[in-house]
């Protein structure tokens, strides 16, 4: 216990050290709130690299600018160790370089602006004559922009002040430089550092302008997903809202037609009947208006995943028996023997295009019957095939029964009921599978709907659906 | 276990009709509002059939099946989803319900309620009323 407690102390006091330093560094280096860090990674890239090929030509240069130009002044041992200086040097750089690529980029930003100006002081203290220090704080204004590109405004700012001191202490290490002589260098640096930082200071505030906007931008995008989804909230509650009083309709039509509620005198049976028969008809008529509704604002999602189709078809022909047996039509469910016990697809879409073709199918049959299959077209595609015995579909009809809206006035579906966009929805919904959908029909002999859409047998599923006898 | 139906919705009028259809069966119905309600009631006495709406205030259908499914005592408990939203192999999957046990409501859902309901009571229906239908 005494051991634990003693050693907690010096521990704290590290960490509080480089929390410090940390803390120093983030100061240095935390970007401008508007220059995001993608930014400055992306320009110390290419500053360095920019360097990385600038040293090696100042080497070329350093050997071959003395010869031509000044041959007498040609010393190999001074040649020799610029060489190595540069050699050196572009190590360094090389290391900044590679460092950029890193997420440890804001380091080789500041071994760059380090080695620029160490090099530069480098260079003064070796030979600190006047001219050697007037010509070479130039090279400084450089290190003080790349510092306003890589660092923050704040780091430019401690790079240019410690430049400027740097500079100050040059009378201080040779007597024959006088402070008469670093004022054009030192009023060089500051010039240099306010026009940086002005610019720097305009750059920003572009930038922020850019930040605004799309901060703002962002914001409308929030809003307006907000507001799509307390829509598509209304649709659901809606839709629920609607139901329930046409329920309420519908089952105690039902009730009277069942007799519970006494004995009906045939003009009230019939009555009875068509409020049964409308009220549906305003049920089903709502149900596809939502969906329409849903699939026109892309708020129908396919989910894809492994379901069992015999088990799909027998939902379908379940669900919809009770209207085969109203109508007495018979309503055949055909399963392929080579149909896998499994596919991949979305089983809820799928159910909703066999609704709406049987349903369709059965409107418009009075006699016969309505088959339903699943076919295999070829590797990866499926037809889903309704045919019906029904009036069929005259030509001039056969290009616009999949068109919204479109029938809604139509006399034929007038007589029929309905909303017509059940055959909408079909190739709403085939389109949104990448499928497609055709028929094949002649008037009076029935039609043929065919659903074509891309299904893959999920991998593993070579057990093939043996047909129920 | 209790001889009666339980009907579950949180409309009277839903609950009124489902009330007159299922008495038909001779059997007697007792309603609730919500799923609180309904829980509160198979706590006290078991019903032959519990016909249930899903969207309710205070306790939804889907919380209720899922109490229902994980009590051993009442798993066994005979359920007819009686909704007014979509049904497909897809919710009975999701609610664990087999897929003839759900029921949309509209479409000629009285009769097909009643005749289920019958066969799912079996010989807990008077034989002339079983068939009868």
């Amino acid at each position: 216990m005494t051991a634990t407690t003693t050693s907690v102390p010096p521990k704290a006091a590290m960490k509080s050290s480089i929390w410090q330093i940390g803390k120093a560094w983030e100061w240095l280096t935390r970007p401008t709130e508007s220059v995001r860090q993608q930014e400055r990674r992306r320009q110390a890239r290419l500053l360095s690299s920019m360097l990385v090929i600038f040293i090696p030509l100042m080497i070329v240069a350093s050997i071959l600018v003395p010869q031509f130009a000044n041959p007498t002044v040609t010393n190999t041992f001074q040649t020799a160790i610029f060489i190595y200086l540069a050699l050196g040097a572009a190590l360094v750089l090389g290391g900044a370089y590679a460092l950029s690529r890193t997420r440890y980029y804001e380091w080789g930003a500041l071994i760059t602006v380090s080695v620029i100006s160490l090099s530069t002081f480098a260079v003064i203290v070796s030979n600190p004559a006047p001219f050697v220090i007037q010509s070479m704080t130039v090279y400084l204004s450089m290190a003080l922009l790349l510092a306003s590109i890589l660092l923050s405004l704040r780091g430019l700012l401690v790079v240019s002040a410690l430049n400027i001191l740097a500079t100050l202490i040059f009378p201080l290490l040779d007597p024959q430089v006088t402070y008469g002589t670093i004022v054009p260098s030192i009023a060089f640096d500051i010039i240099m550092a306010v026009i940086i930082a002005l610019s720097a200071s305009i750059r920003q505030r572009d930038l922020s302008q850019i930040e605004e906007q799309s901060r703002n931008l962002s914001k409308a995008v929030e809003q307006a997903e907000i507001a799509n989804k307390l829509k598509d909230q209304f649709l659901a509650n809606m839709s629920h809202e609607l139901r329930t009083p046409l329920n309420a309709i519908i089952g105690f039509t039902e009730v009277m037609l069942m007799g519970l509620a006494g004995e009906l005198n045939p003009q009230i049976e019939r009555a009875a009947q068509r409020i049964h028969f409308n009220s549906e008809r305003l049920l089903k008529l709502i149900d596809d208006v939502l969906d329409i509704a849903k699939i026109e604002a892309g708020r129908v999602e396919i989910l894809r995943r492994p379901f069992e189709p015999a088990e799909l078809l027998e939902s379908v022909e379940m669900s919809l028996r009770p209207q085969a047996t109203k109508k007495a039509l018979k309503l055949v469910t055909v399963l392929d023997p080579n149909l896998p016990k499994q596919l991949f697809g979305d089983a809820k879409r799928l159910e909703q295009i066999l609704e709406n073709l049987v349903t369709n199918a059965m409107k418009f049959t009075e006699q016969g019957s309505v088959t339903i299959s699943l076919q295999r077209q070829s590797a990866e595609e499926w037809a889903i095939v309704v045919i019906d015995t029904g009036i069929g579909i005259p030509p001039h009809a056969q290009e616009t029964i999949f068109e919204k809206f479109r029938q809604i006035d139509g006399t034929s579906r007038r007589a029929y009921g309905g909303t017509g966009l059940g055959l909408a929805i079909v190739r709403e919904l085939a389109l949104l599978m990448d499928g497609n959908v055709k028929v094949k029909t002649s008037l009076g002999s029935g039609s043929t709907f065919t659903v074509t859409l891309p299904l893959l047998v999920p991998e593993g599923t070579s057990n093939v659906w043996k047909t129920p006898n | 276990m209790g001889r009666y139906i339980l009907v579950v919705d949180d409309d009277p009028d839903a609950r009124e009709i489902l009330d007159l259809v299922l008495a038909t069966l001779d059997i007697p119905v007792v309603q609730a509002r919500d799923g609180r309600e309904a829980l509160d009631l198979i706590d006290e006495d078991r019903p032959l059939l519990l016909v249930l709406d899903l969207s309710m205030p205070n306790l939804d259908g889907r919380a209720v099946l899922e109490r229902l499914q994980i009590n051993p005592e009442t798993a066994a408990l005979p359920v007819l989803v009686f909704t007014a939203g979509n049904i497909g192999s897809e919710l009975s999957e999701e609610l664990n319900v087999p897929l003839s046990r759900l029921m949309r409501k509209g479409n000629l859902s009285m009769t097909h309620l009643r005749s289920i309901a019958i066969e799912v009571l079996g010989s807990a229906v008077r034989a002339d009323i079983r068939i009868g239908l």
